[in-house]
């Protein structure tokens, strides 16, 4: 049996933990996973920390500066005509905004692209790698202690999950009260520059979980079973929203549950 | 997603530190992409992204010009205590295993840096990663899949996480 699994390279074990297989690749790899331990160890041994990477070059964190005077200056009197020609019904901007006359002209070039140009592989491209290992990495960290006494305020909770429901377009009032989990607080995170939900629950054994969503540009997708960073978690696509449930190790468990807020939200 | 060259800098900067290693070289390197992108403003594709072109002009900046010339200086090498990244945050724990994290990513080598970089910080596909640095889809899944090994045996062996 493991020897077949060999043949599974590197590249493609992290393919697989950056969600960027085929259906196809991405089953054979499951099943090859679920009957090799040598595999599942090389699989650790790719695990890479996003949530902490993500917040390691955080720009805030590391003092990234503003674009110069200097360079503000040299926008100014660049030439115009280059903008002009991407932007041919715009009124020739003096140069002070020529900035802003680049930028519109992007943004209507993009736009322009998106309708002129319908490209599936590229949609299903931009789905962005490993956002539910990232969700799974900076869920590793936390323990019974960090959430025992993390009784939150209901009127922050209720309005973190207004703020959400205008972000994401879903309600989250039923994901606080789940069967079997007992909610202690909700908070806005952020990955890859856009909002990240995370919703914090204690189980009846004191073992931490988080539900999480975030706008994904993908293809809706069934729930996904699997390990990350030793923590089980279920995870769907639907309506350009991820979901993820996270917490314990046990896979069976977290997919029963993962239903459960299928079923209400 | 792009407003335009002010808009993108600081996340320009921080791919530049990402290439150059140290706060002044990104300074540097970053002011000279801006003054390159806006010489060839014309030959930017209507339809294309901003921050892909400008990060490739970055790029070839680094490579053609100012990396030689920081070799030559004998500065080439950057000892990973001294990677110069300010530490804004405040001291958690969660914060200073970033900033091993963090230092893990900048001791790689260049190539798995640059791309780890882009696919992990970044967001960029696979597709997008290997157009930006001219190298083949297969050679950016080589890149990250040595980078992951190499961060996760590290992350083990300071129990930055288990």
């Amino acid at each position: 049996m493991s020897d077949d699994n060999t043949c599974v390279t590197d590249e493609e074990l992290t393919a697989f933990l950056d969600e960027t297989l085929s259906q196809t690749d991405h089953a054979r790899i499951e099943a090859a996973l679920a009957e090799d331990p040598g595999l599942q160890r090389r699989l650790e041994g790719l695990h890479l920390p996003q949530g902490l990477l993500s917040r390691a070059y955080d720009l805030a964190a590391m003092d990234a500066p503003q674009m110069p005077a200097a360079l503000h200056a040299q926008l100014g009197s660049a030439p115009v005509a280059s903008a002009a020609h991407v932007a041919a019904n715009s009124p020739k901007a003096p140069g002070v905004l020529w900035p802003l006359a680049l930028a519109a002209s992007f943004a209507l070039g993009m736009v322009a692209m998106s309708i002129m140009q319908p490209d599936p592989e590229a949609q299903l491209a931009s789905a962005k790698p490993g956002w539910v290992d990232t969700v799974a990495s900076y869920q590793a960290l936390y323990t019974t202690e960090t959430l025992a006494g993390a009784a939150q305020d209901p009127a922050a909770s209720r309005a973190i999950l207004a703020r959400a429901e205008t972000l994401l377009g879903v309600d989250l009032t039923a994901a606080l009260d789940i069967d079997g989990l007992s909610f202690k607080r909700v908070q806005m995170l952020a990955i890859d520059g856009a909002p990240l939900i995370q919703m914090a629950y204690l189980d009846d054994e004191g073992q931490p979980f988080a539900f999480c969503l975030t706008m994904r540009n993908a293809q809706d997708r069934d729930t996904l079973t699997k390990m990350s960073w030793d923590l089980a978690t279920s995870s769907w696509v639907e309506d350009g929203v991820g979901f993820v449930l996270v917490g314990g190790a046990d896979e069976t468990r977290v997919g029963e549950i993962a239903q459960r807020f299928r079923g209400v939200i | 997603m792009s407003k335009g060259l002010p808009d993108l800098f600081p996340r320009l900067w921080r791919f530049c530190m990402v290439l150059t290693k140290t706060r002044d070289g990104a300074d540097d390197l970053a002011q000279a992409a801006c003054e390159r992108a806006l010489l060839n403003a014309e030959k930017f594709e209507i339809g294309t992204d901003l921050d892909r072109w400008v990060f490739t002009i970055a790029r070839r900046v680094w490579l053609n010009d100012l990396r030689s010339a920081k070799v030559r200086r004998g500065a080439g090498l950057v000892p990973v205590e001294e990677v110069d990244i300010s530490d804004n945050a405040p001291p958690t724990e969660v914060n200073i295993l970033a900033r091993e994290v963090l230092d893990m990513v900048q001791a790689l080598p260049e190539g798995q840096r640059v791309t780890t970089f882009l696919v992990y910080v970044e967001g960029y596909s696979y597709r997008e990663a290997a157009d930006m640095l001219e190298i083949p889809i297969g050679t950016v899944m080589s890149r990250l899949a040595g980078a992951r090994k190499t961060v996760a045996a590290k992350a083990a062996a300071k129990d930055v996480v288990r």
